[in-house]
């Protein structure tokens, strides 16, 4: 087990928008974490990332490297983009890991590729649309190789074409890597796709955890027959 | 209408004629105004990107009072500028007033607060969501204030060029802090005001025309810094 939540509480404005008693993440798989807005899915990543502390519990990181070596990335859900060029923002958190020059390049143009983003790599990233810059803030995010990796929602704004080479690049860096990526997502057939394991939240809460198959299948729980009920699996 | 006329007419001559003491107010006025924006800028800056990325307990008590200063009246500036620099004053001993320096002063203590303010308006509009990315991408403290400072460049210019158009129109401080001696401390503002008080209606005008286009031309110096960066 590499990263285990105990307690977490957020409370914001005296509303507790996340309570999670307990939570295990093991190394190298990859999380699905569902549920409809407002579940605390966001929330959930902030905290495990550390940009946000919670109001009570810990999370611990069993092997402590990881937060002592900056080993976590995390992609927010409302992309920004630098006023700068696609492969000047791709390169960026690498330059911080003192990787740089050509090195940072190649590595930075490798992972643009796989996201179908490497023609667009000296075009302004403030020229690009909505799923152009959430592909290109992946291959930011998934280029800096660190052993736990948060995605918010990273492909709600990209089409079919691009979901399809997303979800190959997040399963390439996780067999790569052995990274451990933990995701959100409205959809379950993603989810299912290419998921190890699924979290289902509601209202702050996670009500179930399992298989893909297992939790969609025959969901034990009331809330997750209500949120899968308008997907077909 | 023939006032004005004359104006524009008294105006080209007074540049054409290469009078000294003209040409002494433009430099005076281009010296004082550019370094009190510089200066102020410098102090400005980067007060505005660490309030406005900041979160402390009297953050909203500051922004209320460097709003409030944004108005501050000249005349008080220059009168403050004015006690502390004045002989019996706590900085008397340094013989800044009437002098060049002095009128420095006063202005970077007008324009200090409109620059921080507007910084920090721009800075509050973007540090939620330069944060978290740079968060996420394990960037360390000063080099996300360096972005920040990237991402926020064409406000925070603007900003400067709203310091420095506050600068060059003041006149209230530089009279009481400068005193308008002639070919020391006389720029174009009390230069005006000295004209139209000797009833010199048509000079008067003619620097209001000089100090407009001087005015214009740092502005569109400044706006092709702007469009570089």
């Amino acid at each position: 087990m590499r990263v285990e939540l105990k307690g977490i509480k957020k409370i914001y404005h005296d509303k507790v928008v996340l309570d999670i008693s307990s939570l295990g993440l093991e190394k190298g798989k990859i999380y699905a974490v569902l549920g409809p807005n407002g579940s605390g899915k966001t929330t959930l990543l902030k905290i495990l990332s550390g940009i946000e502390k919670a109001s009570e519990g810990l999370v611990h990181y069993l092997d402590m490297e990881m937060l002592q070596e900056k080993q976590i990335a995390y992609m927010p859900q409302k992309v920004y983009m630098f006023d700068l060029t696609v492969l000047e923002n791709t390169v960026l958190g690498l330059k911080e890991r003192k990787i740089c020059g050509t090195e940072a390049e190649k590595l930075a143009m490798e992972a643009l590729e796989q996201v179908g983003m490497n023609s667009f790599s000296r075009k302004k990233a403030r020229c690009l649309s909505g799923g152009e810059a959430q592909r290109v803030a992946l291959a930011r995010t998934l280029a800096l190789g660190k052993e736990l990796v948060l995605l918010d929602e990273p492909a709600s704004a990209t089409d079919i074409a691009g979901v399809d080479l997303v979800e190959k690049y997040i399963c390439c860096v996780n067999e790569k890597n052995g990274s451990t990526i933990v995701f959100t997502t409205h959809n379950p057939s993603q989810a299912a796709r290419i998921a190890d394991e699924v979290i289902i939240m509601s209202g702050g809460r996670v009500v179930e955890k399992g298989k893909p198959s297992m939790v969609f299948n025959s969901p034990q729980n009331q809330e997750t027959r209500d949120f899968l009920k308008s997907w077909r699996i | 209408m023939r006032e004005i006329l004359n104006s524009f007419i008294e105006a080209f001559e007074l540049i054409i004629s290469l009078d000294k003491e003209i040409y002494g107010i433009i430099l005076l006025t281009i010296v004082v105004t550019v370094l009190s924006t510089i200066v102020a800028a410098a102090l400005a800056v980067p007060t505005g990107i660490i309030i406005g990325s900041s979160e402390f307990r009297a953050k909203r008590l500051l922004i209320r009072l460097i709003n409030t200063l944004m108005g501050l009246p000249p005349v008080v500036a220059g009168l403050i500028v004015y006690l502390l620099l004045s002989r019996k004053g706590p900085l008397g001993d340094f013989a800044l007033l009437f002098t060049p320096a002095a009128m420095v002063i006063a202005q970077v203590l007008i324009i200090l607060p409109i620059i921080t303010g507007i910084t920090i308006g721009a800075v509050k509009l973007k540090v939620k969501a330069i944060r978290e990315t740079c968060a996420g991408l394990g960037l360390g403290n000063i080099r996300t204030l360096f972005m920040l400072f990237h991402e926020c460049r064409y406000p925070v210019m603007s900003a400067v060029m709203a310091g420095y158009g506050r600068a060059i129109a003041e006149v209230g401080a530089v009279m009481l802090v400068g005193g308008n001696i002639q070919y020391n401390t006389r720029v174009m503002t009390t230069a005006i005001v000295l004209e139209t008080g000797k009833g010199n209606y048509d000079r008067a005008l003619a620097l209001g025309i000089i100090l407009l286009a001087l005015s214009f031309l740092v502005n569109w110096l400044l706006q092709h810094i702007q469009e570089d960066l």
